[in-house]
């Protein structure tokens, strides 16, 4: 067999494998990133899982101190306090406060007060 | 291509061309025909239903402070399968875990999946624990979500409080009635796990949320309940009663303000409470009323017309033969003829007794039973009792002669404060309500609780003719003079019963005593009534007069502080009559 006529004979149809060869190297392509995109899933899955832990654990630690916290000025923890003389507190007298009345019942007082004054204003200027 | 070679080729096909086929049925075997069976397995070997905790909701006064709250807690469980060194373990953990290594080692040596190993770990200790496992590549231990409740402010408001037992379920208090709100409702996740037990998160399944307990707002203000607490207190030790209630009530809403009793229990340690130490006493003790109960009969005798206020009653110079006994006037008699008013305020039972019997066995009755006595009041807490009112038929003949000053009618003290409070409101009977509205963690309100008339009872007009005569026994030449508050004026009524033996009769040493009453008497904002069953005192002071009325005054001075009432100048000596609108021309 001469040289040539091996050498048509050997010829590989690229033309012809040519599409075969795309389809191979897409799928290929195709089945590599569905792993890897796979692999990122996973991975992000448990980072996403890390993250959920420990926000429920921060939350719920913070729900713990927020506990401590009511505990420990509660009424009657402060209350305790006040007695074992750890807070000082100065009592209020009653004849001390100052009530504050609405706006209304305030302006009619006033109006009622200056109504007052006047005639005593008048009659020459002796005090009640 | 040889022929010998095509064969050959055509072999090799058809030989890949049967396995392919062989292989390929198996799959549809495997994937169509037995898919149901093979999934299935699958599901039980990887997938699993992850239960997703909702805590539950807190509790709140009507300020939003916080008297109940959960705690999150945790507890340690050992997978016995997982576990490969338990004495490294044990060793590391012991010290946090607060045991002894040898013991913890013991619960860690084992083959089972589930074995708990310590409840209620804090969480930071937790999450300590969990470094130290992480840190050394150790494995096999679960932390399981868990709670605690925590009632910050210990036996303050304990009984309308209650506690929960070890499922989270209320069993008494607003945690009993309010269970369903407060619960919230648990979620669930399915997951998939992969072969070491890990959960691979993209495979994750159905999922529903946790609904959070929603948050219950009550209508009790912690101010006021400090102050009937520490009151309580003190006449507790000094009287020592076998049992104190006081109650504070909103006459215009029905609302409750605070209420306490003695003794009492911490919540936060249940299992360390006596069985009476735990009865809310204000709803389910079963007491005779005594003279408190002369307001209803006045009020009674009142709306029916057949008095009015200077109406004179024979009071039999205190010794009234009736049904073959003697009514008699304790204390502050022989009265000469009184008047209703004066019936009142020198409280005689007499006089009442003749008032009831004017208005007949079955007027005053369903009188009685307006005012809310023989029925529950519909407060919503556990365990409230009706009290007892026996129906006209099955009364004696004297009956009628001692139901009128508190004698064989039985109540509970939140009986006698809804009635004073239909005296003081104007004559409506309110629902008296603990519960203020239930909402959500974004405030949103889930359920609202309105104030609700049950009915009107009596006019408005005996009302004022009513509280015109309390204000009298409050003054002078009442029985109650120790409940007069400076600068306000109260009304009010002593109640002093001979306590009732359980098998018939009554005691001679033993008395209930008690005060209701409310202030400013003309426009009320709180009714409130005090309450010593079986003080230790001696004879002659065991009155209401003497001791359930300086308690009131007690409260009523540092609750109009607190509410920032504005006191009356004129009446700071106490001396002053009222203002009180009348017709009867007293």
């Amino acid at each position: 067999m001469s040289r040539n006529r091996r050498r048509s004979q050997n010829q590989v149809p690229i033309r012809t494998l040519s599409p075969w060869f795309l389809i191979a190297a897409i799928l290929l392509v195709g089945c590599l990133a569905q792993v890897y995109f796979k692999n990122q899933a996973v991975a992000r899955g448990a980072e996403i899982k890390n993250l959920e832990r420990e926000i429920s654990e921060t939350r719920e630690q913070n729900k713990a101190l927020y506990v401590r916290i009511m505990e420990n000025s509660s009424r009657t923890a402060l209350q305790r306090r006040v007695k074992e003389g750890f807070v000082k507190l100065v009592p209020i007298a009653g004849e001390r406060l100052v009530h504050i009345r609405d706006g209304a019942a305030a302006v009619n007082t006033m109006a009622l007060a200056v109504d007052e004054v006047r005639p005593v204003a008048n009659a020459g200027g002796r005090r009640p | 291509m040889s022929r010998k070679a095509k064969i050959r080729a055509l072999v090799v096909c058809i030989a890949l061309a049967i396995c392919y086929t062989l292989f390929s049925a198996r799959l549809i075997e495997l994937q169509v025909s037995r898919h149901e069976l093979y999934a299935a397995r699958a599901a039980e070997k990887h997938v699993r239903k992850i239960p997703i905790h909702a805590p539950r909701g807190g509790i709140q006064d009507v300020r939003g402070e916080i008297l109940a709250v959960s705690e999150p807690l945790r507890t340690i469980v050992a997978d016995g399968s997982i576990i490969t060194d338990p004495a490294r373990m044990a060793a590391s953990i012991a010290g946090l875990m607060e045991m002894e290594v040898a013991d913890l080692q013991e619960k860690l040596t084992t083959e089972r999946k589930y074995v708990i190993i310590k409840r209620g770990v804090k969480e930071d200790t937790a999450r300590a624990i969990r470094d130290i496992l992480a840190k050394e590549r150790l494995r096999g231990l679960i932390f399981e979500p868990d709670s605690r409740r925590v009632y910050p402010n210990g036996q303050m408001l304990s009984h309308v409080l209650g506690f929960l037992n070890r499922n989270d379920n209320g069993v008494q208090g607003v945690e009993m009635t309010m269970n369903d709100y407060l619960r919230g409702r648990d979620g669930f996740r399915f997951i998939e796990r992969d072969r070491v037990g890990r959960e691979i998160v993209p495979y994750r399944g159905q999922e529903r949320a946790a609904r959070h307990g929603y948050n219950v707002r009550l209508t009790v203000d912690m101010g006021l309940q400090s102050i009937v607490e520490q009151e309580l207190d003190a006449a507790f030790e000094a009287h020592k009663p076998e049992m104190a209630s006081v109650i504070l009530m909103e006459p215009k809403t029905g609302r409750i303000l605070a209420m306490a009793n003695r003794p009492s229990f911490d919540p936060n340690s249940p299992g360390s409470g006596k069985p009476e130490q735990m009865k809310n006493a204000a709803i389910i003790n079963l007491v005779e009323p005594g003279s408190t109960f002369k307001i209803v009969t006045a009020a009674a005798a009142l709306n029916d017309k057949t008095v009015t206020l200077d109406t004179i009653i024979p009071c039999e110079r205190g010794r009234f033969h009736f049904a073959g006994k003697i009514l008699k006037d304790h204390g502050h008699g022989p009265f000469p003829d009184l008047s209703v008013a004066d019936v009142l305020v020198k409280s005689s039972n007499i006089g009442v007794a003749k008032m009831a019997m004017k208005l007949g066995r079955q007027r005053f009755y369903e009188y009685v039973r307006a005012f809310g006595f023989g029925e529950r009041t519909g407060l919503n807490l556990p365990g409230e009792i009706p009290g007892i009112l026996h129906p006209p038929h099955r009364w004696s003949d004297i009956t009628i002669s001692r139901i009128p000053m508190g004698q064989g009618v039985a109540c509970t003290p939140l009986q006698m404060a809804v009635a004073m409070s239909a005296i003081a409101n104007g004559g409506k009977l309110m629902l008296p309500q603990i519960v203020a509205e239930v909402v959500d963690d974004e405030g949103n309100v889930i359920l609202d609780c309105p104030p609700m008339e049950i009915r009107r009872v009596v006019s408005e007009e005996v009302t004022r003719l009513v509280t015109s005569a309390l204000v009298d026994v409050v003054g002078p030449r009442g029985t109650a003079r120790r409940a007069a508050v400076p600068g306000f004026t109260v009304a009010g009524k002593t109640g002093t019963a001979q306590k009732a033996a359980p098998k018939g009769g009554y005691y001679n040493d033993k008395y209930v005593t008690s005060f209701i009453g409310f202030m400013p008497a003309e426009d009320p904002r709180f009714v409130c009534i005090v309450l010593l069953d079986d003080a230790k005192v001696s004879h002659g002071s065991n009155y209401g007069g003497v001791l359930a009325a300086p308690v009131f005054s007690a409260i009523g001075q540092r609750a109009a502080q607190y509410l920032n009432l504005q006191p009356d100048p004129t009446q700071m000596a106490g001396t002053t009559r009222p203002k009180i609108t009348q017709s009867s021309g007293r």
